[in-house]
């Protein structure tokens, strides 16, 4: 019943924050985007479901699925991304379905069938992945290193996400400070525990935002939020876990928590008031409409 | 066994050898000049050395004012002997650090191994040292750092010897005393990882207390000249520390000024307070600046960007250890050992003090952590090797990478820096001072342009009495906006800051010479002689009036 209750939580928080004033906030500066922007908004909610109901699959546990769902319902980017007209968003809606279906499917055909889905139907719903526009220059091996370190970067990480220049929120991370320890200890436990896939996938994420002759628009990056949510639900749970009898580490795990709710009041007090304003000062350099 | 153990020696000879070779060989001429910090405490030693006080006139100082800055004074005093016995020049100036880097390396394979009980780890951890880029260039200059690293690495492995033999701890106190008088950002990370030490091995500090007693005491009376020095002057604790700090920087609270007012006049204080307060905005500051020296690029790529730092187009660390210490991380964290925390906590101390100053990432401030980052590198190499199915080939393998990377590395410090960033390092003064000494006779007066810190190049590069000096100098002791205090003159020198060729050209004195920087345009008729750097840009130019 708890847990129920805790996944109708998640649901409606994911609503209210997608829906709410969708039209205002940020700044509508193309009117027949509304429509987009509502595509966006339900699409970035179907994510967190499918989100949930992935781990709770692979995983057999409910709370670390809770959690994953949770934590990707609040995290800055997503929240961004899922309020404007956002084709990467709409994209990874795609990519887990395509997933959700692969583990739902068990023929050998149906599934090399949705495989080869996966190109096509990028191509139609994210356009402006780099791999459909090759005419740009292609970064060489040093640009190539030099992305990846500022992406996986702690500042890009947990300070400034600036995949989207002039018309994202440069004041936050992809993830909160509050949750770095969490997400450095799950990523440190995923591996330790031999979960090699995510950590290889992530990397794969990671070259492919990598290798965008955009950068540092590498919004391809994005795809990468369900695994940096599920690391870090991975990483609250076994700290609680582990650390039963330790007060003092229970005392900074609680401490670092509050400061999370802390941090999520900043972003949307930052984003309901200050955000707009930034849009309208950079509206002339922003180049696409959202 | 004996023949293990042989071998073992012969490793580390080899790997002691080799690192002496290249931090020893051509001192003075790489980095191209001595930096006004290094060549200040230069002068100073020998201002000491002939005089028993320094440039200020101040007996034995316990801590040395420098440009306005007061400069831990260990270092200084180091150079002492060298002076006396090689002269005052570039290579006396820079021998301690020398020595005591490669006697870092020799600790760390003693240290490495009594923690880690781990020849292959320790003998990987010190030949890492011995090529480490970030190790080689702190050793190769008289930065106040290496010899830091040296003593804080000396008073933790004597600490961990004293848990056998406790006369040891008294030693490693002393030890830990004379870190404190190296550098400003020991006097945090000392405390600290003695603290760490004194925690984890308090079960056994019980069996040698009166001992432990003893050292604390032998620490304070090694302390107390700081102290006494404290009560009369309270900015040699922590220095120009002030200046340098988070809290000192604008960028906050400027971005703090602009969130309030884009709150609107309408918002509750209250609102304003909650979201833009000063904890909050710094403490994210603080946090940002200490996982600045996690970022890839600095420590891979591009390095610190502070010049006197930085080796061009290489980070601090080779691209290949991102592996290695990725690996080496991983397995430190699973292994079993508890001495690993001394490793870890080390590690994470040494970034404490550079997140509170706004100049980051800063390899100067946390030179500390190469030790432990080497420490991740062997462990690292050595579990690919246990896991590696044909160990030749990956040995080979290694070998190769680390070969090019080392001679890159070489490249870029001893051609790309020296002949094509030699300003980085204040290239140019040397041969200034050495014209000026043969044609100055002359002039009645040479006015010099005030580029960073000029009239100490002139005191050490024309050996001037340090009595004599010590009477001459005219200075006001008052800090320009960026804390810096000037000299004005001393002999037939005058210093002037902000003077230029357009100013001057109309108004030249007779019988006097003139230095400006080499980006001033001197008419041809006027310029006596250019200083270039090696690459050929102008660095300084001298003119007269005759």
């Amino acid at each position: 019943m708890r847990k129920i209750l805790l996944f109708a939580f998640i649901v409606i928080f994911a609503i209210i924050s997608r829906f709410l004033f969708i039209g205002k906030m940020p700044p509508l500066i193309d009117a027949s985007l509304i429509f987009s922007r509502y595509v966006s908004a339900v699409l970035s909610v179907g994510s967190i479901l499918l989100c949930y109901i992935l781990i709770k699959h692979s995983f057999k546990r409910i709370k670390l699925a809770l959690l994953s769902a949770f934590l990707m319902a609040v995290l800055p980017w997503t929240i961004e991304q899922g309020r404007i007209f956002s084709q990467v968003n709409n994209a990874l809606f795609f990519c887990l379905l395509i997933i959700f279906f692969l583990e739902k499917i068990n023929r050998r055909f149906y599934k090399i069938v949705l495989l080869l889905l996966i190109p096509a139907g990028l191509y139609f719903i994210y356009p402006q992945f780099w791999l459909f526009r090759l005419s740009q220059k292609m970064p060489n091996l040093a640009d190539l290193l030099n992305n990846i370190f500022v992406l996986f970067s702690p500042d890009m990480l947990f300070f400034h996400n600036i995949t989207f220049w002039w018309g994202g929120i440069k004041e936050f991370g992809i993830i909160y400070l509050s949750l770095s320890p969490f997400f450095l200890y799950g990523f440190y436990r995923l591996i330790n525990s031999g979960r090699y896939k995510l950590f290889f996938l992530l990397v794969f994420i990671l070259l492919i935002s990598s290798l965008s002759p955009f950068f540092p628009e590498s919004r391809e990056f994005f795809f990468s939020v369900p695994i940096l949510s599920f690391a870090t639900a991975y990483g609250i749970i076994d700290s609680f876990d582990r650390n039963k009898k330790r007060k003092l580490v229970k005392l900074l795990i609680v401490f670092s928590l509050i400061f999370f709710f802390y941090e999520i009041s900043q972003y949307f007090h930052y984003y309901t008031v200050h955000y707009g304003q930034e849009i309208i000062k950079n509206q002339s350099q922003i180049y696409e409409a959202f | 066994m004996k023949h293990f153990k042989n071998k073992i020696s012969f490793l580390l000879l080899l790997i002691v050898v080799f690192s002496a070779s290249i931090r020893l060989s051509f001192l003075a001429k790489y980095p191209s000049s001595l930096y006004s910090d290094e060549i200040d405490q230069g002068y100073n030693a020998y201002s000491i050395l002939q005089t028993a006080k320094d440039e200020h006139g101040v007996f034995l100082p316990a801590s040395l004012r420098s440009f306005g800055d007061w400069k831990p004074p260990l270092p200084t005093y180091l150079m002492i002997p060298f002076i006396y016995i090689f002269g005052l020049n570039e290579v006396s100036v820079r021998l301690p650090s020398a020595i005591l880097g490669i006697g870092t390396i020799i600790l760390t394979y003693f240290l490495v191994r009594k923690l880690l009980r781990s020849n292959r780890v320790a003998l990987l951890s010190a030949f890492f040292i011995a090529i480490s880029p970030w190790h080689i260039l702190q050793s190769r200059s008289a930065m106040l750092v290496m010899i830091a690293l040296f003593f804080l690495e000396l008073g933790i492995f004597l600490f961990v010897q004293s848990i056998k033999n406790p006369k040891l701890i008294i030693a490693s106190f002393v030890s830990f005393g004379l870190s404190i008088y190296s550098y400003y950002g020991m006097r945090v990370i000392t405390p600290l990882v003695l603290l760490m030490l004194i925690f984890f091995y308090r079960k056994n500090i019980r069996f040698f207390i009166k001992w432990f007693a003893f050292a604390c005491f032998v620490g304070f009376l090694i302390l107390l000249p700081l102290f006494k020095m404290f009560l009369k002057e309270p900015d040699v604790i922590f220095g120009r520390a002030k200046t340098v700090s988070v809290f000192y920087d604008q960028g906050v609270k400027l971005r703090q000024w602009e969130l309030i007012t884009q709150d609107g006049i309408n918002s509750p204080p209250v609102i304003s307070r909650f979201f833009h307060n000063n904890v909050y905005m710094y403490g994210r500051d603080i946090l940002q600046r200490f996982l600045s020296h996690f970022d890839g690029r600095y420590l891979f790529f591009i390095g610190d960007k502070s010049p006197p730092f930085q080796i061009p187009n290489m980070g601090i660390l080779y691209l290949a250890d991102v592996v290695f210490i990725f690996a080496g991380l991983i397995m430190f964290l699973k292994s079993k050992f508890a001495e690993k925390y001394i490793v870890l906590s080390w590690f994470l101390l040494s970034f404490f003090p550079a997140a509170l100053t706004f100049m980051t990432p800063s390899s100067n401030r946390t030179f500390n952590a190469v030790v432990p980052y080497m420490i991740f590198i062997a462990v690292g190499i050595s579990l690919i090797y246990k896991l590696a199915y044909k160990r030749i080939l990956l040995i080979g393998i290694i070998t190769f990478v680390y070969s090019l990377s080392f001679g890159y590395f070489l490249r870029q410090y001893f051609y790309t820096l020296s002949v094509q960033h030699a300003d980085f390092w204040n290239y140019g003064w040397r041969e200034v001072v050495d014209y000026i000494q043969k044609t100055s006779d002359k002039y009645d007066q040479v006015v010099v342009a005030d580029i960073g810190m000029p009239y100490i190049y002139f005191l050490f590069y024309g050996k001037y009495d340090p009595y004599k000096y010590q009477k001459e100098a005219i200075r006001a002791y008052v800090s320009d906006q960026y804390g810096f205090e000037h000299v004005e003159g001393f002999d037939k020198y005058v210093f002037v800051d902000n003077f230029t060729w357009n100013q001057l050209k109309n108004n030249l004195q007779p019988k006097t010479l003139y230095v400006v920087s080499g980006k001033e345009t001197v008419d041809d008729d006027k310029c006596l002689k250019i200083i270039n750097y090696p690459d050929g840009r102008n660095a300084y130019k001298i003119f007269a009036h005759e």
